[in-house]
């Protein structure tokens, strides 16, 4: 009646098992440090090799259900880009996309960065012809920005009236439409080069065009964040790295109950074959 | 390699006739595309044709089989039938291919007198599906049992539609639950509310990242083309089940393209890569 | 088929036949055709969007008649609708998409009053939603993952031994435990996930080309 009960209530021990590993470490404020992957470091050594006054054009393709993986990516990148001599375009494909920059420039250090000459924000696309169009003329299709200011008097968009001068395209993509866009209208056609921030489940999607080149890196998950606070020395900004504690904990969790599943299971098998001898 | 062709209909004379003439060009790096493009598709035809003429077997997916079976026992049990096509659009083919296995589940329904419940998050979709349950009530004399309740839209948003999705589970108890389409990361969340509830569960999708919870979660998953072939399967038309056989062909050619590919770069020889760039 | 049929199968077909045409082929003279293409592509958006009534109108008139007959969870309907068309009506006055950013018609001052409520409703009350309904997915995962990553053949075996080196890989501690981990993550998913992938994307696609190949030919649901 005990092993019943147990297999019965399994998916509940394992629930609160897993709320116990995760609950604790973000509690008792544990960090990890974190080391750096390859996939994490391209895009920033990327950023870093970029000569002065670069466009760099970043995309936000993600909506509030994917906060948690995404925004703290956003954070680290945006407050990299502000740091160094750059010219930063916010754009997004989905429609929570300028609400989201707009959470992220508050929570950032801007530093002197000016709004309209060294950044501005200009908001949704609404489609592929706008996509592809705005390579050409950016005022054409975004004769206002966020804010209802006409682009034509933004430093920024005066120094480059067209997406096609854009050195680095960096899409935080929760799904489609992301980085296909991108990679077909911008990188196939112009050669721009394009990055992408994924969440952990789209990741081994995304692996095949970094492998090949199409992309220049990845960030995966809170745990890019995590290394790139730490490769831009401004640990916890986005609050990804003591985090990481916890998903460390969860995953090791995982892997101790599943071999416990395992061990338990084959148990079971050999004593119904014995049984049935 | 750019090609310009440049085609003079009527030379211009005077100001009365202006020269008219068609400038186009063939797209940069797409030509082997085209060409690759005419070669799969004359394949598919080509198979699809000696398919249906020589009436070939083909093997069987498990699950779509069973499909009947499911529905007959929810008929049985006099519990619904859960239908979700998915949170892609309505121009999306994994919503198409979902859509069309509707008609075929709304169809078996509607002679069965098993009510059937259909939740989306696309209002385009929503329409459709409207139409579509509610013409096979209407066609199989059953459309008492249709109400406006019986197809529901819940939510554009991915989340608000798992949790909505998961409510209407939890309430209708139906013994099986069907969802085949566009899904992102919310099938998880409809999978396991599912599997609670649900007697059976059919899932389906071509998006790679969803597929091993579909895998872990489903009596039965379509994987990626499946999904597309499914409606082949449940119809006994000759036309259906020989555009089965039409996609092989052209897999065997990407097969014998890639094998290709890889001997020669292994020896340092390019042609393959170099052809498929032009 | 009958006459409608056959002219809405005539008018898919041209549209695929188009678009299809425009991807491979350049015309800019006399016309300039993926203007065309970008154009009805356009106009098709619009179409799309404008159904966006038809899901409120859908939801109102599903919840409302709950309200209405004190269906059961009626309750939980009223809510809805008024979060609904509360939200509605704060994000066209107070939000990125407003409808006067200039304060032309709404005045400033309502403006100002609405837009610490907005601000609240969707970075406090929404992505905090949000965010919750997705953490769902940790604990869905970890049930998912004990019950499917059983040893019970040979495949199965492989895809336990494969997927606990790739869960531990992603943990940031693997590394420090033992840095082979993480090259061993990266080995597995540099291979033999993207060969897997490459395989089911390349069948996906060929059966999308002929799945829509036929929906063109043949546009009418079942036949």
């Amino acid at each position: 009646m005990m092993s019943r009960l147990i297999k019965g209530s399994e998916p509940r021990i394992i629930y609160l098992l897993l709320g116990l590993v995760i609950t604790v470490p973000v509690l008792s404020h544990a960090v990890l440090p974190v080391p750096v992957t390859k996939t994490t470091r391209d895009v920033y050594d990327f950023i870093e090799r970029l000569p002065a006054d670069s466009l760099v054009v970043l995309s936000f393709d993600y909506s509030t259900s994917t906060v948690p993986e995404l925004h703290p990516q956003a954070i680290v990148v945006t407050q990299h880009l502000f740091t160094r001599p750059l010219k930063v375009l916010f754009l997004a494909q989905w429609t929570d996309g300028p609400a989201l920059t707009d959470a992220v420039l508050d929570s950032i250090d801007k530093g002197d960065k000016r709004y309209g000459v060294d950044y501005a924000t200009l908001g949704y696309i609404p489609n592929t012809a706008t996509l592809i169009g705005m390579t050409t003329d950016i005022r054409q299709f975004f004769p206002v920005d966020t804010m209802a200011t006409p682009t034509d008097t933004l430093s920024v968009i005066k120094q480059y009236p067209a997406a096609k001068e854009t050195s680095l395209v960096l899409t935080f993509a929760a799904g489609e439409p992301g980085l296909s866009a991108y990679l077909q209208y911008w990188q196939a056609r112009l050669n721009i080069p394009v990055a992408v921030g994924s969440t952990a489940i789209s990741a081994p999607g995304f692996m095949p065009f970094y492998n090949s080149g199409q992309i220049v890196g990845i960030l995966i998950s809170m745990r890019a964040a995590a290394e790139y606070e730490t490769l831009i020395n401004q640990i916890g900004i986005s609050g990804a790295t003591p985090a990481m504690m916890a998903q460390s904990m969860s995953h090791i969790l995982i892997v101790i109950m599943v071999v416990f599943g395992n061990v338990a299971y084959l148990a079971r098998r050999r004593q119904s074959k014995e049984a049935a001898k | 390699m750019q090609q310009s062709i440049r085609n003079i209909l009527n030379p211009s004379t005077d100001n009365c006739k202006k020269s008219a003439y068609v400038m186009f060009e063939l797209a940069k790096g797409r030509m082997a595309q085209a060409l690759l493009l005419m070669i799969v598709l004359t394949a598919i035809f080509a198979a699809s044709r000696i398919a249906s003429k020589r009436k070939l077997k083909t093997r069987g997916i498990p699950g779509i089989e069973r499909l009947d079976k499911w529905i007959k026992q929810a008929a049985d049990l006099n519990r619904p039938v859960f239908f979700t096509p998915g949170t892609g659009a309505v121009t999306t083919p994994d919503t198409l291919a979902a859509l069309a296995l509707l008609d075929h589940v709304a169809k078996r329904c509607a002679e069965l007198s098993v009510r059937l419940i259909v939740a989306n998050a696309d209002f385009n979709v929503h329409q459709v599906t409207e139409d579509m349950v509610r013409n096979a009530y209407d066609k199989a004399g059953n459309g008492q049992l249709y109400s406006s309740d019986s197809v529901r839209y819940i939510s554009g948003r991915q989340f608000a539609f798992a949790a909505g999705v998961m409510g209407l589970l939890r309430r209708e108890k139906p013994a099986l639950n069907i969802f085949v389409g566009d899904y992102q990361a919310e099938a998880l969340e409809i999978a396991e509310a599912g599997r609670d509830e649900a007697i059976a569960q059919f899932g389906g999708t071509s998006n790679v990242d969803q597929l091993p919870f579909f895998m872990a979660t489903c009596d039965h998953t379509l994987i990626g083309e499946e999904l597309y072939t499914a409606q082949g399967y449940l119809t006994d038309d000759p036309h259906a089940i020989s555009s089965l056989v039409g996609p092989d062909a052209g897999k065997i050619i990407a097969i014998l393209l890639i094998l290709a590919g890889a001997l020669l770069a292994s020896f340092g020889n390019q042609l393959i890569s170099t052809f498929l760039k032009l | 088929m009958t006459r409608a049929e056959l002219l809405l199968q005539v008018l898919i077909f041209s549209l695929g036949f188009f678009y299809a045409l425009v991807y491979y082929v350049r015309v800019t003279e006399p016309v300039d055709l993926q203007a065309v293409s970008d154009q009805l592509f356009a106009y098709l958006t619009s179409m799309l969007t404008a159904a966006f009534a038809i899901g409120i109108i859908n939801l109102t008139r599903i919840h409302w008649g709950n309200v209405k007959g004190r269906r059961p969870a009626w309750k939980y309907s009223l809510v809805l609708l008024v979060c609904m068309y509360g939200m509605a009506v704060a994000s066209m006055i107070a939000s990125p998409f407003a409808v006067d950013p200039q304060n032309v018609v709404i005045p400033a001052s309502l403006v100002s009053l609405v837009d610490p409520i907005w601000e609240f409703l969707y970075y406090k009350v929404l992505v905090s939603v949000n965010a919750t309904i997705f953490s769902l997915l940790a604990f869905f995962i970890a049930s998912a993952a004990y019950r499917a990553f059983k040893a019970r053949s040979l495949e199965s075996s492989i895809l336990l031994v494969a997927g606990l080196l790739v869960v531990i890989g992603q943990a940031p501690i693997a590394d420090l435990i033992w840095p082979g981990f993480s090259s061993i993550r990266d080995w597995i998913m540099a291979y033999p996930n993207t060969a897997g992938q490459r395989g089911i994307i390349i069948g996906a696609a060929l059966g999308i080309l002929a799945f829509s190949v036929r929906r063109m030919i043949r546009y009418p649901w079942g036949r």
